[in-house]
């Protein structure tokens, strides 16, 4: 489980106050847990993702990832990294000269021996579908192919918990929705997922929603409850959707044959 | 009126990085006055190539791109504008371009704030202010405002509404109809297909470096083989309007705007009541 327990973030302001951009905020990740999380620009989401994967430090309360500390965690010893971080743009990933080197190249920098990599690698590529662009250089693929290549490097270093900020927002809907199932098969198979989204129809078959404004989390339970709540939607940047309108507006001719 | 005429078009991309070229070929297409045009298409379809073109960032390598006049003004916003920010306040970042373009200083200083009035940020408020002083919607919009202040002919924008929440984006939504109210033409090239059937009169598909559908939006969204054909995501409010067609009611809308769907159908159920009433 990562828990996170009264984490306050600043960022660095001109007038030295400081930017609380994380107020006393609480979460638990689960193993096995599919949690979306949404909120309008600038509350804070990404911003907790960088400190539940233990790219920033809070200023103030403890991340813990399995009841160690995330400080306390020596992953190079550990053979395995335990949180994974997926970004939007999935070029802050691709490193390596071909789409082969670069879903080996996390795993050979955390020591896991060769046999094992060619094996992981091997799986990822058929799984993501890249095994006919395997010598390609990722950068000759396409924006929905190269996040299949990031999410096929963090796929074959087998984390236990993956966080997504924003993953499908350069992707075409196809691409967008075999990476979300494959994220659903992830927490179907185990691992705990925590997926930020600014689009409200990618939360809805998660376990839990929560919502996000100005550095809090202000509310949390179904998807489908949340959703349908204008007035929590509202507070997380969103209207309901226009269909929704439509419906509410047109529920006679919806209901009955004319 | 016609601004850019395209004929028998192919621009070769041939990145040193790129083993296999890639080619867009486009047989004949107009783009016209006051239209407001979505572009659609799987990744790698050829969507930024086209708005690339457009701009005149690449020439063909055969065929022509006639623009009407010659000196067709094209303002292009590409994918995080907000990037692009470096003076001190956003009305000097905004009025840097409008200078570059031959403006005098008082000019600029006009057409500054009447784009940030268009993009419905108090110039007063929001002028003096530091980019990293705004929100991160506030600075998209404010950049799109570096755009307006140059007064193009022709706006194209890449996926405008990347990372933005719904409140934002439907800020974007005015923001496009006060442009198209100038006269303006807008095009749009995005994965949201949601946005564009809300935004556009006319979409242009691509498939494999070639324009595949370019019409009205509801022709093509309302079509669930073409959509699913081409990968595209077929919009929530294109479901409910074949939904209620499904039950039995006849309209074919000729736009997918919540507002037209509101008056369609409402004039459509007033008929339906009044001929109950005979």
């Amino acid at each position: 489980m990562i828990e996170l327990k009264n984490i306050s973030y600043k960022y660095q302001s001109v007038n030295n106050e400081g930017l609380l951009a994380l107020n006393d905020v609480s979460l638990a990740l689960k193993s096995g847990d599919f949690i979306s999380l949404i909120g309008s620009n600038g509350s804070g989401k990404s911003t907790l993702a960088m400190v539940m994967s233990g790219i920033f430090k809070p200023f103030s309360g403890t991340v813990k990832c399995d009841g160690l500390e995330l400080d306390d965690l020596n992953l190079k010893e550990s053979s395995k990294k335990k949180i994974a971080v997926l970004f939007q743009n999935p070029l802050e990933h691709l490193v390596s000269g071909s789409v082969e080197s670069d879903i080996a190249f996390s795993l050979e920098n955390y020591g896991i021996p060769a046999e094992i990599i060619r094996q992981r690698v091997d799986e990822s590529m058929r799984l993501f579908d890249l095994y006919d662009v395997r010598e390609n250089h990722p950068r000759e693929l396409s924006g929905g192919e190269q996040q299949k290549v990031a999410f096929a490097g963090v796929w074959a270093l087998k984390p236990d918990y993956i966080i997504c900020d924003e993953l499908t927002t350069f992707l075409d809907y196809e691409s967008g929705k075999l990476l979300l199932s494959m994220l659903n098969k992830f927490s179907d198979d185990g691992g705990g997922v925590l997926l930020i989204t600014q689009y409200p129809s990618e939360a809805i078959n998660s376990d839990q929603l929560y919502i996000m404004e100005k550095g809090k989390l202000i509310e949390n339970g179904k998807p489908s409850e949340i959703l349908g709540n204008q007035e929590i939607l509202l507070k997380a940047g969103h209207y309901a959707p226009q269909k929704a309108e439509l419906e509410n507006r047109y529920n006679n001719i919806i209901s009955m044959k004319i | 009126m016609i601004l850019q005429e395209i004929k028998e078009l192919i621009v070769t991309l041939d990145n040193p990085l790129i083993s296999k070229s890639f080619e867009l070929r486009i047989p004949s297409l107009q783009i016209n006055s006051n239209e407001l045009i979505g572009v659609l298409g799987r990744s790698g379809a050829g969507k930024t190539t086209f708005a690339r073109l457009l701009a005149g960032l690449l020439k063909p390598s055969s065929g022509t791109i006639i623009n009407h006049p010659d000196n067709l003004a094209v303002g292009l916003s590409f994918q995080f504008p907000e990037n692009q920010f470096f003076m001190n306040t956003i009305l000097e970042d905004i009025m840097l371009g409008a200078i570059e373009k031959g403006l005098s200083d008082t000019e600029a200083h006009k057409s500054a704030y009447e784009a940030l009035e268009l993009v419905n940020l108090d110039p007063g408020l929001y002028g003096a202010r530091n980019h990293m002083a705004l929100s991160s919607g506030e600075r998209r919009r404010a950049a799109l405002a570096t755009i307006i202040a140059l007064k193009p002919d022709l706006y194209i924008f890449d996926e405008p509404t990347a990372a933005l929440d719904g409140i934002e984006i439907r800020n974007l939504t005015e923001i496009i109809e006060n442009i198209s109210k100038q006269g303006k033409t807008v095009i749009i090239v995005s994965q949201d297909s949601a946005f564009i059937a809300e935004s556009c009169n006319r979409l242009i598909v691509f498939d494999k470096g070639l324009p595949v559908y370019d019409g009205p939006p509801p022709d093509f969204f309302l079509n669930s083989k073409l959509t699913n054909k081409y990968g595209i995501e077929q919009p929530p409010v294109a479901e409910f309007v074949n939904g209620i067609i499904a039950n039995g009611m006849k309209i074919i809308p000729k736009s997918l705007k919540t507002s037209d769907l509101f008056s369609l159908l409402d004039s459509q159920l007033n008929s339906t009541n009044a001929e109950s009433l005979v």
